[in-house]
This record gives structure tokens, sequence and C-alpha cells, in this order.
């Protein structure tokens, strides 16, 4: 039974340790310090792009997440396919369109859960952090 | 003369024999909810998906125990004349090849997920409005995962050595270290939470060697059986003396001048045959078959005994 007693223990000292799960790249860390970088392809009534304004219940939530965690947004229009590849590569940070649950880009992004039960909010593969507050946020507002 | 080749195991093997049917139906059981929660939680980790499918797998010798449980011990009858020992032998062959495959596929997988930079993406539930990172809840399944399997593998390896048979032991061995794939994965996931995206392809491939390792040497084991290799302990400890100790009891027959043994594992059993020399060329039917008599009391393991009378014994092997 020792190995599990070394188990547990390790498990507490993981839990204990703040800040887990982290970003393998940085993404939250460097939204907080810059600022979110967040594109967006027009889809109504998720993201709606109108005369330079943001709006729809994608940018709501985006806007929670910022207020909360005291972030600054940056928008970044384009095409579906040329924002996935920025997603990708980590240009930006985030990645609202309106996309369903089994949307093509999955494969090469990171999702949330669907904030409607349909839909969901893309992310770069791996970004834990960034995942995790998403969702906190999706939470909340889906009780309010 | 007695049918020949027809086993049935002493009264405290047949009590052994239950409990191990039962302890393999509760594994059954449990194995099923470990491979339904394991599925729940997995989401995109490849150390997840690993482990799951090795439980998924660990079930497949617990079934092929249960199957050729209720075979072997049929009568031989003119279409298999030497009865159904042998289905023990065959379930450890494909049992075998099934993890083998399995190892292998798992760890081309697993290395493709790290040479592509795959990051394992895991989110979180929320559990009474608590947040919860999935990966904790990964980490709590895969305790559940390996603490009871630990238990169960200790408790079926002593019956599987009692009962010589390989399914057996192989499965409760594989579940007595169950705890050391499950500390793989448990350690690939709380490396990707600490932002170490690779730790759980790494831990993925770790766990993908172990299941090869297991596999080719469980393959090995099965096809020297299926090769009739000289008797071995099924702990992996050698010959097993008792071909030596059945060498000494036909050496001590008073009409026996010299013998010479030949003998392979059918299954649970020994069978083979005798070669001896008499002290008197002419020896009557009666004393051999009081000597196959004799041997039914000798050890359940020995069974299907020739008993061939020759003037010289054949020469010595290599």
């Amino acid at each position: 039974m020792k190995p599990f007693f070394k188990i547990a223990l390790l498990s507490i000292f993981f839990v204990s340790a703040c800040g887990i799960p982290k970003d393998p790249g940085e993404t939250f860390a460097q939204a907080k310090s810059k600022h979110l970088k967040v594109g967006i392809v027009d889809n109504p009534p998720y993201a709606v792009i109108e005369d330079g304004k943001y709006t729809g219940i994608e940018v709501t939530l985006i806007n929670e997440l910022a207020l909360k965690n005291n972030l600054k947004i940056e928008f970044i229009e384009g095409s579906e396919s040329n924002l996935i590849k920025k997603l990708e590569h980590r240009e930006i940070d985030i990645f609202i369109g309106g996309f369903g649950k089994k949307s093509v880009w999955t494969e090469k992004a990171g999702s949330t859960t669907e904030y409607d039960g349909e839909h969901i909010i893309l992310i770069p593969k791996g970004e834990n952090r960034l995942l995790f507050e998403l969702e906190s946020v999706i939470n909340q507002h889906s009780k309010a | 003369m007695k049918q020949i080749g027809h086993l049935e195991l002493p009264a405290d093997l047949r009590n052994v024999e239950k409990k191990v049917i039962r302890l393999e139906y509760i594994t059954l059981v449990y194995l099923t909810t470990v491979v339904l929660l394991m599925y729940l939680v997995m989401g995109n980790s490849q150390a997840m998906k690993t482990a799951w499918l090795e439980d998924l797998l660990g079930m497949v010798p617990a079934i092929m125990y249960l199957v050729a449980v209720r075979h072997y011990n049929k009568p031989p009858n003119k279409k298999f004349p030497y009865g159904y020992q042998r289905n023990f032998s065959i379930a450890f062959m494909a049992g075998s090849v099934a993890l083998l495959a399995m190892g292998l596929y798992l760890i081309v997988d697993s290395s493709a997920v790290l040479i592509s930079g795959d990051r394992p993406t895991i989110g979180s539930v929320f559990i009474f409005d608590k947040q919860i990172w999935l990966g904790w809840v990964m980490i709590l399944v895969l305790l559940y995962s390996s603490i009871p399997a630990m238990i169960l593998g200790h408790k079926k390896l002593p019956l599987a050595k009692k009962l010589h048979n390989k399914i057996l032991f192989t499965d409760a061995d594989a579940q007595k270290a169950d705890y050391t794939t499950g500390f793989a994965a448990m350690v690939g996931i709380a490396g990707v939470g600490l932002g170490w995206w690779w730790a759980d392809s790494v831990a993925a491939i770790i766990i993908s060697l172990s299941i090869i390792k297991d596999g080719f040497s469980d393959l090995r084991n099965a096809v020297f059986d299926l090769m009739d290799r000289h008797p071995e302990h099924v702990d992996g400890n050698g010959r097993d003396e008792l071909i030596d100790d059945l060498r000494k009891h036909f050496a001590n027959l008073s009409w026996v001048k010299e013998v010479s043994l030949r003998f392979r594992e059918c299954g649970q059993v020994y069978i083979g045959e005798a070669y001896v020399v008499p002290n008197d060329p002419k020896v009557e039917p009666s004393k051999i078959e009081e000597a196959l008599q004799e041997l039914e009391n000798f050890d359940w393991k020995i069974r299907d005994v020739t008993i061939m009378v020759v003037n010289e014994l054949p020469e010595e092997l290599e």
C-alpha cells in the first residue's frame, strides 16, 4: 500500500498548488499582461460584427471573461480558415463565430463545453488555464 | 480400463476453482465500471485513452477463463479423444495476441500524438457549483482503476498457482501490477496540469511499452506451451520438479529397472509417456495397469500417461 500513500500525498500537493491547470503556451498569462486577442467571424446571433461594433452571445461571454479577469480585448476579423490558422499558431487566443460542437474546427482547436447546449468557443489546443477561466464564465452565465 | 484423459479436480481444488470463478465475475463487474467511468472522463487525454484500452483489454483474460472453465472438464469423446484441457492454452494464446496487438497499436498512436505536438485540452466539471478541473477527476478515476485491481490481483495470484492456470496467473499478475500504469497515467495528467502538455503522451507511450512487454512475454509463453515445452511453473520459475518426482516414483516400482519420461503441458495438466525397461522382459499387463492406477493418486496434474515397455531407453535428450 505504500505507493498509494505517496500518490495520495502527491495528489494533495498538486491540489493545493494553485494555478493548476496551467497553460503550456501561457496564453492566459499573456492575455493578462498584454491583451486578449479574440478572432471573430460574423454569425448572428452568436457573434455579430456591425459598424465596427461587436455584439452577440459569445461577445457577451468574452466581455464577462475580460471583466472578471481585468483583461483588455482586441478583436481580430478575418476569414474562418485564416483565423483558425492563427489560432493553431497561437497568434490569437480565442476564436468565436457561433461554432457548433461538431464543427470541423474542433479537430484543429480546443473547445469549451457548449454554453447553450449546442455552441462552443474555440481556443488553442491544450491551453487549459484559459479554458478553465472561460468555462467558469460560461457556467456563471448559464445560471444567470 | 478407466477412460483415458478425463480429469476430475480434487475436492479442495474444486473449491479453489469456485472461488476463482466468483473472483473473475467480480473482476468483470468491477472492470465494467472502471471502463465506463474512464470513458466518461477521458476527454482527449492520450494517457487516459491508453489506460482505458488497457483496462478494456484486461477483461479479456477473465472472459477467456470463464469461457474455457466451462468446457475444459468435458470428458474426451470420439471427436476429441484427448479431451478439452488444452482450451486453456488456446485461450491464453488468443489473449496474448490481443494484448500485443493493442500494445503495438497504442505505441504508434501515442508516438504520433507526441510527434505531431497535439496538446491535450482538458476542461472542467461543476460539482455543486464548484468548478473542478477534469484532470483531478481523471486522477480519482485512475485511483479507482488501480487499488481494487491490485487487491483482486493479490487474491487471485495464489489461487492461480494452485490451479496451475496460466491465463489466471497472467490475469492476476497484470492486475497486481496495474497500479504502475495507473500511476504513469496520473503523473501524465498531473504534468498536463502543470503545463507540460507532452507529459500526457509520454505517459501513454510508457503504458504502451508495458502492454507490449506483457503481451510479448505472454505470447512467447503461450507459443512455447503449444509447442509442447517441458512443464514449467506458472510463475515463470523454471521447470516443474514434479516430473523429477514422477521419475523417482517410477524408478521405485519393483518391476522397473530404468525409466525415461517425456511430458508436456496441456492446459492445467501434464500429459506424456513413460518409457520403462522392466527387470523381467515378460511384464504382466496388469502390472502396467496397476502403475497407471497408482498415478491417479500421485498428483492431479499428471494425467493421461502412456507407459511403454522397451528393452532399451530412448536416447537421452540434449
